[in-house]
């Protein structure tokens, strides 16, 4: 049977395999791995997303910090204001480069790039270093659309993050160099500091949540039951004005 | 003139007044309280999401920055340059402002009242209605700024009853400045300054006299003074965000007007004459309300039901709206010919048809239940109630007309 292979799962392999190479010469890279496990709490439109990062390295990484860098859909955000009123009450640093419109609807939105920081230093029994952080996230109102041809709900999944390492200078060595990614520095992203990707896995699929949407196929129905509604208490309402004494008229 | 000068007479009810504006207040300090341990303890919270973002505005103003870097801040600058000392002295100072506020909220409208000829028994327990009510110490304690606007257009009424119609237009343009929604009623206080209202010309009534000059002079150079200060500090990013978001606004997520489902599944299709139909009916009755009961001891009356209107066929309507109709609803009350029951009976009918909302509302919004067209629904069932009650309440209002000549008939 013939299977088409297209040319971007070419660059793909190429990308991996150079980043293998170079990644076999950077210890902390190579025997660092996280295992990430995450849970949308609640129900409804405002959620709180739970991240737990487990991470295994054969060097002591409580002193890094850890950058876990999230790609919110177009369906959902995270709040900037909102993390920032949290974050002196135990919320963990983040740098979100854009401006977040906390009210458009899923179609009029760009998906948000968020970056948190944390530090993976509790560590388990098993020899890995916990973090874990709750934030606020919120599901954006979808467009309606047909109840006869498409389901009322829409799902919006959050996809795993990437997440980075950020040790002491220069840790792991001139050979982890090559490796480094700029990303805005902890707490709070004033500078760039030099991040190292980290391998990343996950037992659970991408955490989702269900949104409602309206049913387009009322439109008329409703359409006319609101204007005629209108136009009815409008009429009513002058009509009893017209019944009663005008006080533009005064008996002096 | 001062709100406490009263002569010796009135010093025991001015005194009953006071201590009720003390408790009034300790109540609201004990909200506050509760609101701020709620708030650490649950996820529901209680303060309101505005009162971060005024919070918010007022930080980047302690930065040196523009309010308006704060995403979704769409009011008066001064209104961060207030919430100053949330930055500075504690994060609960607003609150407590807007609780002070309240009470000498409540203190103008006995004034008002007292200076309407009310008894001074009658003119305490309906300032109650406003002092005393769980809606707007709720809304105060949660940190909306309601009630800014609740003390400058009673403060504009206050100087109407004085005739200081310089004053009062200036308080009025200040409102406005604010929050646009008080420019409906300039209609109304412009004519309730007619010297000699003319029983076959209404027209007339329109026409310029020193009074009138005085409050449109004092509304515009207040408002234009504010605003260009604010224009001059910030750009036209002030301009966009305060004023002009207001009339692009298109906010299709789920709230307590009629119109609500209507916008929201008919945002992606063109609905000719759709602006005419949810716009028209709203203008027209603002428009008549204004002039019908525009004589100068109806004007109150002539605001609330332009408020009650313009709220009910609103395209966005939020709990917040009603703080501004139900702050004139105390002056009218003694002028409604009611009995106790009818009077109960549409309280609980507009706080049921309210409450009935809220269920699908919170299903939808926290549970994610597709209730949009039971949301929907209830709209309908609250619109029918708010135009029922106001349907009532002009029926039961006597008139100056009307008061005026039985009070002949029976002297």
């Amino acid at each position: 049977m013939y299977t088409h292979f297209p040319q971007w799962s070419l660059v793909y392999v190429a990308v991996v395999a150079v980043t293998t190479v170079t990644a076999s010469s950077c210890p902390l890279v190579l025997q660092t791995s996280a295992q990430v496990e995450r849970r949308l709490l609640g129900k409804g439109f405002h959620r709180e997303l739970e991240t737990v990062v487990q991470v295994g390295s054969n060097d002591d990484v409580s002193s890094c910090w850890l950058l876990v860098k999230e790609v919110i859909p177009p369906g959902a955000y995270v709040d900037p204001n909102q993390l920032a009123f949290l974050c002196p009450l135990g919320g963990p640093g983040f740098y979100i480069p854009q401006t977040v419109n906390v009210e458009t609807p899923e179609h009029q939105s760009p998906r948000v790039v968020a970056n948190f920081y944390t530090a993976a230093n509790h560590l388990l029994p098993d020899g890995r270093w916990l973090a874990n952080f709750t934030v606020p996230i919120h599901l954006r109102y979808h467009r309606a659309r047909s109840g006869e041809s498409y389901s009322l709900e829409v799902e919006v999944k959050v996809p795993h993050p990437s997440i980075f390492l950020l040790c002491e200078d220069n840790a792991g060595g001139d050979t982890c160099s090559p490796l480094t990614q700029l990303e805005p520095c902890p707490p709070s992203g004033q500078q760039f500091c030099e991040f190292l990707p980290i391998h990343s896995f996950s037992t659970s699929e991408d955490v989702s949540g269900v949104v409602p949407v309206g049913n387009t196929d009322l439109l008329d129905t409703v359409l006319l039951a609101t204007t005629c509604l209108t136009a009815a208490a409008t009429l009513l309402l002058l009509t009893t004005l017209s019944r009663t004494p005008s006080s533009i008229r005064p008996i002096y | 003139m001062g709100l406490g000068s009263r002569s010796g007479s009135r010093s025991g009810t001015t005194e009953l007044i006071h201590i009720h504006m003390v408790i009034g207040f300790l109540v609201r300090v004990g909200l506050v309280a509760y609101g701020e341990h709620h708030d650490r303890h649950n996820v529901l919270k209680y303060t309101d999401v505005d009162y971060h973002v005024f919070t918010d505005a007022a930080r980047e103003v302690a930065d040196g920055g523009s309010p308006f870097l704060r995403h979704t801040y769409r009011y008066t600058p001064f209104l961060a340059w207030m919430m100053l000392p949330n930055i500075y002295i504690h994060f609960v100072f607003g609150k407590l402002l807007f609780s002070i506020l309240d009470c000498l909220a409540s203190r103008v409208i006995y004034e008002i009242l007292m200076l309407e000829g009310q008894s001074k028994a009658t003119s305490l327990k309906c300032c109650f209605l406003w002092l005393y009510n769980p809606l707007v110490m709720t809304v105060s304690t949660r940190g909306s700024a309601e009630a800014v606007m609740a003390i400058l257009i009673l403060l504009t009424l206050y100087m109407m009853k004085h005739r200081l119609s310089l004053l009062a237009g200036f308080l009025l343009g200040t409102a406005v400045h604010f929050k646009l929604y008080p420019i409906i009623y300039c209609l109304p206080l412009y004519l309730s300054l007619s010297n000699t209202p003319p029983q076959d010309y209404f027209w007339r009534s329109f026409l310029p006299n020193y009074s009138k000059m005085r409050l449109c002079f004092g509304a515009v150079v207040s408002f234009f003074g504010l605003t260009g200060i604010g224009l001059a500090m910030y750009g036209e990013q002030y301009l966009e965000e305060a004023f002009l978001y207001h009339f692009s606004r298109t906010d299709t997520r789920h709230n307590f007007s009629v119109y609500f489902y209507l916008l929201y599944i008919g945002a992606d299709f063109k609905i000719p004459g759709l602006n005419v139909a949810t716009f028209g009916p709203q203008l027209i009755l603002v428009l008549v309300f204004g002039c019908k009961y525009s004589h100068r001891s109806d004007v109150h009356f002539a605001l609330f039901t332009q408020t009650v209107v313009f709220v009910t066929f609103n395209k966005v309507v939020t709990s917040q709206y009603f703080m501004w109709y139900l702050l004139l609803l105390p002056l009218l009350v003694p002028r409604l010919v009611v009995s106790w029951q009818k009077a109960i009976i549409l309280t609980f009918l507009w706080f049921g048809a309210q409450g009935s909302w809220l269920l699908p509302a919170y299903l939808l919004e926290f549970h994610a239940i597709n209730a949009f067209v039971p949301i929907w629904l209830e709209g309908i069932a609250f619109f029918c109630c708010n135009v029922g009650i106001l349907m009532a309440l002009i029926s039961s209002y006597s008139t100056f007309s009307f008061t005026h000549h039985h009070s002949r008939k029976v002297r």
